[in-house]
């Protein structure tokens, strides 16, 4: 039994069935294995593959020269901002919006810098439900071109304190 | 507690010697377990009803609060507590052992209860609003990361006892040969909880001097990795302890014997070797790391933990029919299994717990423990029904069937209601069922977790989901309040056994 | 060796040997996920503030 000390020499070849079910068991493994860095090569969406520490405060610096040059309009007291085509795009987590609202054109690639200023905060892109992990000192560079035209939103999946239910931030994307 | 260090009595069902010193520590440590559990279930439903829109119960402070406090008491001292009774009675009464320094031991409890006490109180007055996570730059009261520390050090004693213990009793031959395979099986699990608790140290003992002001910075990224070399591994220590859980059932409940212990151990040795890489689960989407670093990790170094876990799956049907086959069930193809003891509460916490944990929690983890599809569900509520997959329904259900024993075998009282210790298994896995496929439904539509309000109605920027994700949300209360039932008949049946349970005579041979 | 002096195999032996196991279960997770990952924390850029 399972509970008292097994024969002498236990160490003994598998069962014809045991042997069939691992064999099956590896090949699987395997397989899943192999797939996930060829899918990493071979597929179009990953998550950031280029490492980039900022401080904090520095990101609020970049990121407030770029909405101040791209800004096309205010909504609810946010910025609205248009960046040009093919641009590197900075969409800052703070306690408890995302800033700015972005205004992006279908079919342009943008390579977005999402960063906190704060605490912890988690990108959620609704309703295509894409979810990264945004953390303060760190840069996720993300090349993100939008496939389809419509309004986006962005909701944050990260506890970041009393008010993280209602952090919610946008992206329109025009034809 | 004053127990003679060598006074034992023979257990007249195994045969085996139970020491006095190692039933009083098994008993406690078992006892505080579901006094914990009982915490853990009043604030899954607090969490619960406020998750469910219809009734949004708590307030948004007291909603954190509570959440952070349900998986300390659950996740973390229901669970540790009762694989330090496990633990302890695998190296003693399976091995006919005493344990080494019960004075140690005891010191390890009271460590590990003062820690768990001090967490959940500093939770309660509303200084560690921080989920059990507590991911740095929020900051909870030094005395918090005190509490936990004092915990994982008691927790790592206790490991230290079980380790000791095995080398008494191989120096003073109570067993002959090979550690008996449940005993190997929480020595695997022995052995991943030191790695564990390590990483606790580790990330721990830094935040808590970061909270006192003596050092200033951590980076926040590096929190993540170290925190979830503590954070996932222990979810590694609960399966392996699990799965030896899982042999001990099947012990009491057929009599399984492993038909290659090669097979059952070898499994085992890769769930040392590999499993804790896959704390990389949860670092998939996020920044800086390379993909080198994700791929070999989460995979768990080519998926050779997954093989252990595959092996067990079959080494476990495959000794219940085995036993069943002996006891003459041979008629057709399923006898064996529309014979077995379905009506003995031990036997469906078993076979729910296989059940729910390798094809709810189990698939779910290897699906979202990959780069790509982690993007999909990071953080979303298909990872916490994931995990109430894994840890609840796999877990918390098998060591939930193994009280029903342990209280007979160990602590010596009949099961009061033995009933609805019967019907217990059904509800909780049911109710399970239905929970953690919803949540794993809503969270593929988006639905996050540790979220007070999914309608956004207090948000600038207005956001709705599709009512399906309403829907399931519903759904999920609606499975969560049944295994919630089915906790409740746990703790019930539990404390009114141990406290009030016939004492059962010397040499009666009564197990259910 | 036991009474009839067969050999009890080496995988046998390996498999008792709680204190290996402990050894080697400790150090591939330390190597391949902690210390890595530090390595990697450690060693990234960090952004130079010119936009
Ligand atoms: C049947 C009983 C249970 C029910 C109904 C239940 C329900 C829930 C709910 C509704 C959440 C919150 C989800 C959110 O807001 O994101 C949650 C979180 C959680 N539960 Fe449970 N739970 C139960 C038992 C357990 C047990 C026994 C454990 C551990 C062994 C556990 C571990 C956790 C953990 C780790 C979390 C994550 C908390 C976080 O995101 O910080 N639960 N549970
Ligand atoms: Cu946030
Ligand atoms: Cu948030």
């Amino acid at each position: 039994m399972a509970i008292t000390s097994p024969e002498t020499y236990w160490w003994k070849p598998a069962d014809k069935e045991e042997k069939l079910w691992i064999t099956i068991a590896i090949v699987w493994c395997l397989i899943l294995f192999t797939m996930m860095p060829l899918w990493h090569i071979v597929g179009g969406q990953n998550p950031s593959v280029e490492p980039l520490k900022i401080r904090p405060k520095d990101y609020e610096k970049i990121s407030d020269a770029f909405i101040e040059k791209y800004k096309i309009g205010e909504e609810s007291g946010i910025p609205v901002v248009k960046p040009p085509d093919g641009a590197d795009v900075y969409l800052r987590g703070q306690m408890w919006n995302w800033m700015p609202i972005l205004e992006l054109k279908k079919g342009v690639n943008y390579k977005f810098h999402i960063s906190s200023i704060d605490l912890m905060h988690g990108f959620s892109l609704q309703p295509l439900v894409m979810n990264f992990q945004i953390v303060p000192g760190h840069d996720n560079i993300l090349n993100i071109t939008p496939t389809s035209s419509g309004t986006f939103h962005i909701i944050c999946n990260e506890f970041c304190g009393i008010n993280h239910h209602t952090m919610v931030g946008k992206i329109v994307v025009k034809d | 507690m004053a127990a003679n260090a060598l006074e034992f009595r023979t257990c007249p069902i195994t045969g085996k010697k139970v020491y006095a010193t190692a039933q009083n520590l098994i008993w406690a440590n078992a006892v505080t377990a579901v006094v914990f559990i009982l915490v853990g279930g009043l604030a899954a439903l607090l969490v619960l009803l406020t998750r469910w829109p219809a009734v949004h119960l708590l307030s948004p402070d007291l909603f954190y609060r509570i959440l952070t406090l349900h998986p300390i008491a659950a996740l973390v001292a229901w669970i540790i507590f009762f694989e330090v009774a496990g633990l302890y009675f695998g190296c003693t009464v399976l091995l006919n052992s005493r344990i080494a320094a019960p004075k140690v031991a005891w010191l390890a409890y009271f460590l590990m209860l003062v820690g768990a006490a001090l967490v959940a109180v500093e939770i309660l007055i509303g200084n560690a609003d921080v989920m059990f996570t507590s991911y740095i730059p929020l900051q909870a009261s030094p005395l918090y990361y005190l509490g936990v520390i004092l915990f994982a050090v008691g927790a790592l004693v206790a490991c230290g006892i079980f380790f000791g213990t095995l080398a008494i009793a191989k120096a003073e031959k109570t067993y002959e040969g090979s550690l008996p395979l449940v005993t190997f099986g929480l020595s695997a699990a022995a052995i991943i909880a030191v790695w564990t608790l390590a990483s606790g140290a580790i990330i721990y003992i830094p935040t808590f001097l970061w909270s006192l002001g003596v050092i200033k910075n951590i980076d926040a990224a590096m929190y993540r990795l170290i925190f979830w070399g503590f954070g996932h591994a222990s979810q590694q220590i609960n399966v392996t302890a699990m799965v030896s859980v899982w042999y001990l059932l099947g012990v009491l409940t057929v009599g399984l014997k492993p038909v290659n212990e090669k097979v059952c151990r070898s499994a085992f040795v890769l769930y040392i070797f590999f499993i804790n890489l896959a704390s990389e689960h949860h670092l998939l989407t996020d920044p800086t790391l390379s993909p080198a670093h994700k791929i070999a990790n989460t995979s768990y170094f080519i998926y050779m933990a997954a093989l252990a876990s595959m092996i067990h799956a079959l080494a476990i049907p495959m000794a219940v029919e085995v036993a069943q086959r002996k006891k003459g069930y041979t008629k057709g193809i399923f006898e064996w299994l529309t014979k077995a003891p379905w009506g003995e509460p031990g036997f469906p916490a078993l076979v729910f717990s296989l059940f729910i944990f390798g094809f709810i929690g189990g698939i779910t983890g290897i699906v979202n423990g990959t780069e790509q599809l982690s993007i999909k569900s990071h953080n979303t509520w298909a990872m916490t029904g994931h995990f109430h997959g894994t840890v609840v329904g796999g877990t918390t259900l098998a060591f939930m069937g193994l009280t029903y024993y342990l209280i007979p075998l160990v602590f010596r009282r009949e099961i009061i209601g033995k009933k609805w210790a019967t019907a217990q298994p059904y509800i909780y896995g049911i109710g399970l069922i239905i929970f953690t496929l919803s949540m794993i439904a809503a969270g593929t539509l988006g639905v996050p977790r540790r979220h007070w309000d999914i309608t956004f109605a207090d948000s600038i920027i207005p956001f709705s989901f599709d009512p399906t994700a309403i829907l399931l949300v519903t759904l999920t209360a609606l499975g969560g309040l049944t295994a919630i039932v089915g906790g409740a008949i746990y703790v019930g049946v539990a404390v009114l056994s141990v406290f009030f349970g016939r004492k059962l005579a010397p040499n009666e041979a009564k197990l259910i | 060796m036991n009474e009839e002096g067969k050999k009890i195999s080496a995988w046998q032996l390996f498999f008792d040997d709680i204190s290996m196991l402990f050894l080697i279960g400790l150090v591939i997770p330390t190597i391949l996920y902690l210390l890595w990952g530090v390595m990697e924390y450690a060693n990234a850029p960090i952004a130079s503030i010119t936009p």
